[in-house]
């Protein structure tokens, strides 16, 4: 079938109503956020527990519903879970009885056989692997058996610590894990009117709270109205400090959004379809090549998102289905192996954009789902291992993938898109980003560089988290969203340019006489509200678009290889 | 006529003992359930008036607890004038990576650092697995300042940063435009002929 309109694209309610966050951070009214993981959906469908109907999608013509289909991991194997027999909340609790609580520090931790729930096919995290201590155990397994039985309120709650500080079960935190808990009537009842209440307050990605910040600076949109040239002057007539703000403000609905969402349908086209004919993977038309870019700059629909960014992230990295049915495979392999960064991964999953209503909930699906890809995707490269920092970024992409897709795309990040050396031990990719960032500083703005040299400002001392988080925690969640579209189509290059666009709006306040170390530093440690997206990423796709300055990126990355080989990158940098 | 100083502090331990969680007590009088993990470092800065209205303001340089994140740390505290080194009250383990933070600075920091050792979590003193006694005497062998907080109710909080404010030798004006290693401060009203020699126990006990 050519000319596809998503909106004929079958749609299969089981499947589809799975609550990875691809189908629900666009329409944050539906229920389905409060519903249990796919896993968990299979294990008790199988358990003769009846589906639950999700309510009507808001739009009918919606890609991910079916693109984000689970086809590609056939049940067969998707899940021994369905074959282990459901704990009891009873198992969950009681040290003595259970599997689940870790072996005290002296035991054997290969005392695997003992286990009365690891027969062969439901092993999966209920027995310690080798080497693996008690403790990472205990957070690996209480994981894996809350995805069992979910967690009460998912999505409303604030749920009950488990593993995170080692908590040790004393009766009253016993009788209030118990109490959190999923039963059967969690997924039949009707939502009371605080639930209710809370998804219609929640924002179009899906944020019923937005996080303090620190500080909270206006990224104005007029410097960005001026092309990027050589500045030979220095302003330092201007006030040091920016205009701050008091809160950030909601996320508006993009201008445009539907007539763009029709140009999209025309422009892709379904690559792969499943046997159920959902299409699991797109393509852009070959008459429309020419419009990706410009459209991509214009800000992805949220709707195509998921497909989109699939698209980008398979074409970037030239991978396609047989390398994701072999990432999939190995994220569920990876699950029941031990990981020396459980511990780490699990102090870090509850804090991860926990203003998103996915991960709000201690042990909910999505802060189940984000340990779950955090952990395997700590066992896949030994140098990088699980890095804080991949946190925002993976929840990021559960956000609109299931976890086998997250995992997936965190490997394409990691392998094609450089990020291997920004996780690594040391950072060099952080450092090689930042000599590019210091080089077009010097070249473009030397004004601003001297201003940076005069007050001592190391530009890891403020760019770092830009660099690792990939600006997950210093811009809007929707201007984020906006960088990533970009990112995922044309590589890295462009964090380097987001740093130096912050640099060049407010470089009349880096320059000014009255600025110092700590206005500048402080200024530049801020959390960036843009006062326009479209002029931020137009003027970053000028930039980028300009073939002499990214040659000169080219080689000034070279030319930090050569000096981190000849040992002289020490001092290479402010 | 009040006397101002600025001193470079950077807080170091292991993660998740409430570093961030401190900072964000002392400087906003806030407190988040889940505050996201510092990645590099984030800078703030805080005044403490003392007694005689003498102000101390604090450029405080928060970092990351990861491992990973250690190769970075020298940068912060390289400068730095004084360190508070946190631990968390429920985790022993929290205390030897405090230990071992505390040994890397005796031996890499300016030798006239002013180091305090922290245990937060008070609010949940029923979990405790780090005694007072045990803290206290390790701090007074080392000749650290030591103290427990509870970022959480705030308990203790400012009294641990006005306790090291006092400790910092503020004798010397403070000149506008020394000369500093980047990032951050270093040596700006801190006259070092008048540093206390170590060895003194000045624990703040709040």
């Amino acid at each position: 079938m050519h000319n596809v309109n998503v909106a004929a694209v079958p749609y299969s309610p089981p499947k589809s109503t799975r609550d990875s966050a691809a189908s629900h951070h666009s329409s944050p009214g539906s229920t389905r956020t409060s519903r249990p993981s796919s896993q968990q959906r299979r294990s008790e469908q199988s358990n003769g527990i009846p589906q639950i109907v999700t309510p009507p999608r808001r739009s009918s013509s919606r890609p991910s519903s079916s693109y984000n289909d689970d086809a590609s991991t056939p049940r067969t194997h998707a899940s021994p879970r369905t074959s282990s027999p459901r704990p009891t909340s009873q198992a969950l609790l009681t040290p003595e009885t259970t599997p689940l609580t870790p072996p005290k520090p002296s035991a054997s931790p290969k005392s695997r056989s003992k286990s009365p729930v690891s027969s062969p096919e439901s092993h999966r995290s209920f027995a310690p692997s080798e080497g693996e201590d008690a403790e990472s155990f205990h957070v690996r397994s209480t994981y894996a058996q809350l995805d069992m039985t979910g967690v009460k309120g998912d999505g409303y709650e604030e749920g009950v610590e488990r593993t995170r500080a080692r908590i040790g079960m004393s009766r009253t935190s016993e009788l209030r894990a118990e109490a959190a808990l999923a039963d059967e009537n969690e997924k039949a009842r009707e939502l009371t009117p605080k639930e209710v209440e809370t998804l219609a307050s929640l924002d179009r990605y899906g944020f019923f709270s937005i996080p303090s910040h620190d500080r909270l600076i206006l990224l104005p949109a007029s410097p960005l109205q001026k092309p990027f040239t050589r500045l030979s002057s220095v302003s330092t007539g201007g006030p040091a400090q920016a205009a701050s703000l008091t809160s950030v403000p909601p996320p508006r609905t993009p201008a445009k959004e539907l007539s763009r969402i029709a140009k999209w349908n025309r422009m892709l086209e379904p690559l792969k379809r499943d046997v159920g004919a959902n299409v699991e993977l797109w393509t852009v038309r070959h008459n429309k090549e020419h419009k990706l870019r410009e459209r991509t700059y214009k800000g992805v629909p949220d709707r195509w998102r998921a497909a989109a960014w699939e698209l980008f992230t398979a074409r970037y990295s030239k991978t396609g289905k047989r390398e994701m049915e072999k990432w999939a495979e190995e994220y569920r392999e990876n699950l029941d192996k031990a990981s020396s960064y459980d511990v780490q991964i699990d102090l870090d999953v509850p804090r991860t954009i926990s203003g998103h209503i996915m991960f709000r909930t201690r042990y909910g699906s999505g802060q189940r789902s984000l340990f779950h890809v955090l952990h395997s995707f700590s066992l896949r490269c030994e140098d990088c291992g699980y890095c804080q920092g991949m946190g925002p970024i993976a929840a990021t992409l559960l956000c609109y993938f299931d976890p086998e897709r997250a995992y997936s795309c965190l490997v394409r990040l990691h392998d094609a898109y450089a990020m291997h050396a920004i996780f690594q031990p040391g950072f060099p990719g952080l450092l090689e980003a930042i000599y590019v960032q210091e080089r077009i500083m010097q070249q473009m703005m030397p004004g601003v560089y001297e201003a940076f040299k005069k007050h001592m400002i190391s530009t890891t001392s403020y760019a770092t988290k830009w660099y690792i988080t990939l600006f997950a925690n210093s811009v809007p969640f929707q201007t984020q969203l906006r960088l990533w579209d970009v990112f995922l189509l044309e590589g890295y290059d462009i964090f380097v340019v987001v740093a130096i666009s912050i640099v060049w709006v407010y470089r009349d306040h880096i320059t000014s006489s009255s600025a110092s170390f700590e206005t500048v530093l402080s200024l530049l440690s801020s959390f960036f509200v843009p006062e326009d997206d479209d002029a931020l990423l137009s003027w970053i796709g000028k930039v980028l678009d300009d073939k002499k300055l990214r040659a000169n990126m080219q080689q000034w990355r070279q030319e930090w290889k050569q000096l981190v080989a000849t040992g002289q990158d020490s001092t290479a940098l402010l | 006529m009040s006397k101002q100083f600025q001193f470079k502090l950077v807080l170091l331990g292991e993660s998740a003992v409430g570093k961030s969680s401190l900072v964000l007590r002392f400087v906003k009088d806030q407190f988040d359930d889940y505050r996201e993990s510092t990645i590099g470092a984030a800078f703030l800065t805080q005044t403490v008036t003392l007694e005689d209205q003498t102000t101390v303001k604090f450029e405080i340089w928060d970092t990351a607890g990861q491992e990973r994140y250690k190769s970075l740390a020298p940068m912060y505290y390289r400068n730095a004038n004084c360190a508070v080194v946190v631990y968390d009250i429920t985790q022993s383990t929290s205390l030897d990576k405090a230990k071992t933070w505390i040994r890397e600075l005796q031996r890499q920091a300016d030798p006239n650092i002013v180091i305090a050792l922290c245990g937060n979590k008070t609010d949940l003193a029923a979990r405790r697995q780090v005694s007072q006694e045990e803290a206290q005497k390790y701090a007074e062998e080392e000749g650290l300042m030591w103290g427990e907080t509870s970022a959480k109710t705030g308990e203790g909080v400012s009294e641990i940063f006005t306790a090291i404010a006092k400790k910092l030798p503020l004798t010397a004006p403070a000149p506008k435009t020394t000369a500093r290693g980047a990032p951050g401060s270093s040596g700006r009203g801190v006259d070092l002929n008048k540093q206390p020699t170590a060895g003194q126990n000045d624990a703040c006990n709040c």
